[in-house]
């Protein structure tokens, strides 16, 4: 409870939070009233305060005061965010989020008053996931704007945003975003059932929520898709899929994931759909090609030449002429050397990217080549696979799919084809073991759901579209009645 | 997880680096030749193509070829003997042309066949030429501009001759081997020419001249009784082997016709052989179908006239008639049964082929044989009349 004596607060305040430099204090005392505000300089907005809070303050009437002190100071002050809270935690909870809180003397009671200054970037174009057509904007660190973002879209009384705070620190806001009538209930009380047993120091990004809610099951395949792009988010959301929002990050989360989701692309739903199923079959050939070709070309090199076509074979053969390594340790040399590139490209800023390129492209493949250390064909297998792992705009399945790729090599390095196919076997049953929120990883191809492949590896024309997933709810009708009539 | 790591580490341990070879550690086989020297002594030949060329930049693909022969009682061991030589080991698993000797056809193929059929390390999947006046070995040492070494030149020009020139049809492994355990039918193969001098044709100044005047070529069929090489066969004997067996799609046939000739191509032709018995006597169907097109004419000839263009029909049917008639001849004359009827016979009437198995062959001249040719003139090409015929009217 708070005292209602206003110096006291301040102190107890002040005490607790070990009289930390930010914290900004005034009293205003006059004859009749005595009347003291509290805010943390970095996150409230010195001008606001000063315009609304403390201009009202002052201008306070005084004959109005004795009936009820506190309903007066409330409806004086010119803000529409207004609360009040009771307790210390509370009250810290609330000026640390940009609140301004007010206090007077005699009331244990606080007023707190929205002041947040601006510490986000604005809704900019998005980074992560660049697309050619369709919406521009991004989700940003600020939650408000993101949930404003997703109602935008969304003008539904259905859609429902649920709050909790998670981290014993950082107090985030994890927001459980669905629309009532299509998301699946039990779904959605599952997801707010584990995120409120979560209990940690602090949350700093949704990655965190990922990963303390996936459960037992290790799987190096993303069972959620994360992305900070609001369309993708509300088509989504629109299918019957619900949608994770964390303070302090622009990526949201998108519960449940099954592997084709990362074979679409956002701009998906934009494109032609003739287009669109030539470009996600691409992806789906990229998928496999980034996965076993290192594996085949060492299992073909090393065990099984006879497969090879004769012209190729003597072409490879006189190209391995005078390397000095054994196949498999050539390949694993160029694609841990791609690998650091990789990393080391993430990380570059802008002047040093030119000479990072110079080193990847002339000194490691030129020159490697001409050294006499690396066979040609081994730099086009290496560049063939991290083309085709880069067609992926999840960065969680190119990780997925370079670890799985890892295996592949080892597998075809000891045994050959055959070892290929056993690696492939354990692949393919790991991937159907996966299930995400009771879904099956593989749906809708295992199980199959003939009715859910009109939009899976080909996309068909919006108006045969009809349906919602039937994996993802249970209201399946996405076209209106009439109008299915009238375009049959 | 524990189960997927025991049967992993299971694989491991139990099957080894199984059948490990880099490919560099081997010589790679792209033709081999076998002749005779002595008595029943063979001559391997292996043609290795994949030693890179000396003065070629790093990183380059182009290669040299190196022939290695060995000698030996039996082919292993002619062909332990090339290992002796070889510093890497001998790869047989792409190699694709096989060349007989003569001596060793005529004496019988079986045994060479047998080996190849045997020997798990072998590609079961190349052609197989018989060098006619010639050995073997020279055959695949001629080199070719065309192509990067000679086991290539030969399999590409039988692939590309193959049902379009008429007398060559290829002769792949897995069918001589069916054709050779099967009863009621013999094999032909093709022959192949030594052009030139073959000393001169292996050397690098074969490939400078812009008119090499070493090559190989491919020439008329060899027929066997059997595995045993009997006779090579003339060019109209081939092409009416061919005719029968239906090896041909295409064909060019000449047809004279008052002073001058026309010359047709026949496109989509086929053959269709049926048996039938008839008061316990053998008949063989010979029915041969196509459509063909003028696409040569010399002298005065009225394409444009309807009788014309029948009795052009009706002289190429009596021609192509004239051609599988001879191969018959040709098959009676030797007693081989280079055609399969006797196999048709054993699929359709097996009691009746069993019966007279052991004599069928000498029993060919008993079969009634009837031949129905139907080409049709179909596409006079353009220009009805030839130019000579234009000439002359006007």
């Amino acid at each position: 409870m708070l005292d209602n004596n206003i110096e006291k607060v301040f102190e107890t305040i002040k005490e607790k939070s070990g009289f930390s430099s930010d914290i900004v204090t005034r009293i205003i005392e006059n004859k009749n009233y005595k009347i003291g505000y509290i805010f943390l300089e970095g996150v409230s907005s010195d001008d606001k305060i000063s315009d609304f809070i403390n201009k009202a303050l002052i201008k306070l009437d005084k004959k109005k005061l004795f009936k009820n002190f506190l309903k007066a100071v409330e409806n004086n002050i010119f803000n529409s965010n207004i609360n009040s809270c009771t307790t210390y935690e509370d009250l810290f909870y609330y000026i640390a989020s940009g609140f301004t809180a007010i206090l007077l003397e005699g009331y244990n009671k606080a007023i707190v008053v929205e002041t947040r200054s601006k510490l986000d970037r604005g809704v900019v174009e998005s980074t992560s996931e660049t697309i050619i057509r369709g919406p521009k904007d991004s989700f940003t660190e600020n939650n408000s704007i993101n949930l404003g973002l997703i109602r935008k879209r969304i003008k539904d009384e259905n859609l429902w945003f649920k709050e909790t705070k998670v981290g014993r620190r950082t107090k985030s806001k994890v927001t459980v975003a669905f629309i009532k009538d299509v998301a699946k209930d039990s779904s959605v009380q599952k997801i707010l059932s584990d995120l409120k047993k979560i209990d940690i120091d602090g949350i700093l990004d949704s990655g965190y929520i990922r990963e303390l809610l996936e459960k037992k099951q290790k799987s190096l395949f993303p069972k959620i898709i994360s992305t900070e792009r609001p369309d993708l988010a509300c088509s989504a959301l629109l299918d019957g899929k619900i949608v994770i929002l964390v303070e302090n990050t622009p990526f949201v989360l998108i519960y449940p994931a099954v592997l084709i989701d990362f074979i679409k692309s956002p701009e998906d739903n934009y494109q032609k759909p003739f287009n669109v199923s030539f470009s996600r079959i691409l992806r789906f050939i990229c998928f496999y090609l980034a996965l076993i070709t290192p594996a085949l070309y060492i299992a073909l090199m090393t065990f099984n030449q006879e497969i090879i076509p004769d012209q190729l074979l003597i072409s490879l053969a006189v190209q391995r002429e005078g390397v000095p390594f054994p196949t498999a340790i050539e390949v694993f040399l160029f694609l841990i050397t791609f690998e650091v590139l990789r990393e080391a490209d993430v990380h570059a800023t802008s002047f040093s990217g030119s000479a990072m390129n110079v080193v990847g492209a002339l000194i490691l493949g030129d020159a490697a080549v001409a050294a006499g250390i690396v066979s040609p064909i081994v730099i086009i297998v290496v560049a063939t696979t991290s083309i085709s792992e880069l067609v992926f705009y999840d960065i969680d399945i190119i990780d997925a799919i370079r670890e799985w790729r890892i295996l592949f090599i080892l597998s075809a390095t000891f045994m050959g084809i055959i070892g290929l196919i056993v690696v492939f076997i354990i692949f393919i049953s790991k991937l159907s073991s996966i299930e995400c929120l009771g879904t099956p990883y593989l749906t809708p191809f295992s199980p199959l759901k003939i009715k859910d492949l009109k939009n899976s590896l080909i996309r068909m024309n919006r108006k045969k579209l009809k349906n919602r997933p039937s994996y993802l709810t249970n209201n399946t009708k996405r076209i209106g009645e009439i109008y299915e009539k009238n375009n049959n | 997880m524990k189960k997927i790591i025991i049967s992993i580490i299971l694989i491991l341990t139990l099957t080894g680096c199984w059948n490990y070879k880099e490919l560099n550690d081997y010589s790679i086989v792209t033709g081999i030749a076998i002749d005779k020297v002595d008595e029943n002594k063979y001559e391997v030949s292996t043609l290795i193509s994949n030693s890179p060329k000396n003065n070629s930049q790093n990183g380059s693909n182009e290669s040299q070829i190196v022939i290695y022969s060995g000698k030996g009682n039996s082919i292993v061991n002619a062909l332990k003997e090339i290992g002796l030589i070889s510093p890497k080991e001998l790869y047989l698993g792409s190699f694709s042309i096989l060349v007989i000797s003569e001596d060793i056809a005529k004496d019988g193929i079986n045994n060479v066949i047998d080996f190849f059929f045997r020997y798990s390390n072998s590609r079961k999947n190349f052609d197989i030429v018989i060098a006619k006046d010639a050995k073997a070995k020279d055959a695949i040492k001629i080199m070719s501009p065309l192509t990067n070494f000679p086991s290539q030149n030969i399999s590409e020009n039988l692939d590309s001759t193959t049902k379009l020139q008429g007398i060559i049809s290829k002769t792949n492994f897995n069918t001589l081997l069916a054709t050779l355990l099967r009863d009621g039918i013999s094999p032909t193969i093709n022959s192949i020419n030594i052009v030139g001098n073959s000393k001169e044709g292996e050397k690098k100044k074969n490939l400078e001249t812009s008119s090499p005047d070493n090559y190989v070529k491919l020439g008329n069929l060899g027929i066997f009784k059997d595995d045993k090489l009997i006779s090579w066969t003339t060019h109209n004997e081939s092409l009416g082997i061919n005719i029968i067996n239906n090896k041909i799609s295409e064909m060019y046939l000449k047809v004279k016709y008052k002073d001058g000739y026309v010359v047709i191509d026949t496109s989509s032709f086929k053959s269709n052989t049926s048996v039938c018995l008839k008061n316990n006597k053998p008949y063989v169907n010979i029915k041969l179908n196509g459509t063909a097109r003028i696409i040569e004419v010399k002298g005065n000839i009225d394409l444009s006239s309807i009788n014309v263009i029948q009795d052009l029909e009706k002289k190429s049917n009596k021609n192509i008639k004239k051609y599988a008639n001879e191969a018959i001849e040709l098959a009676k004359k030797y007693e081989t049964d280079i055609f399969g009827f006797g196999l048709k016979f054993y699929q359709k009437y097996p009691k009746y082929f069993n019966k007279n198995k052991k004599n069928w062959d000498k029993n060919l001249d008993k079969l009634n044989i009837n031949i129905t040719s139907n080409i049709i003139l179909e596409n006079k090409v353009s220009a009805k009349n030839s130019l000579e015929g234009k000439n002359g009217k006007e």
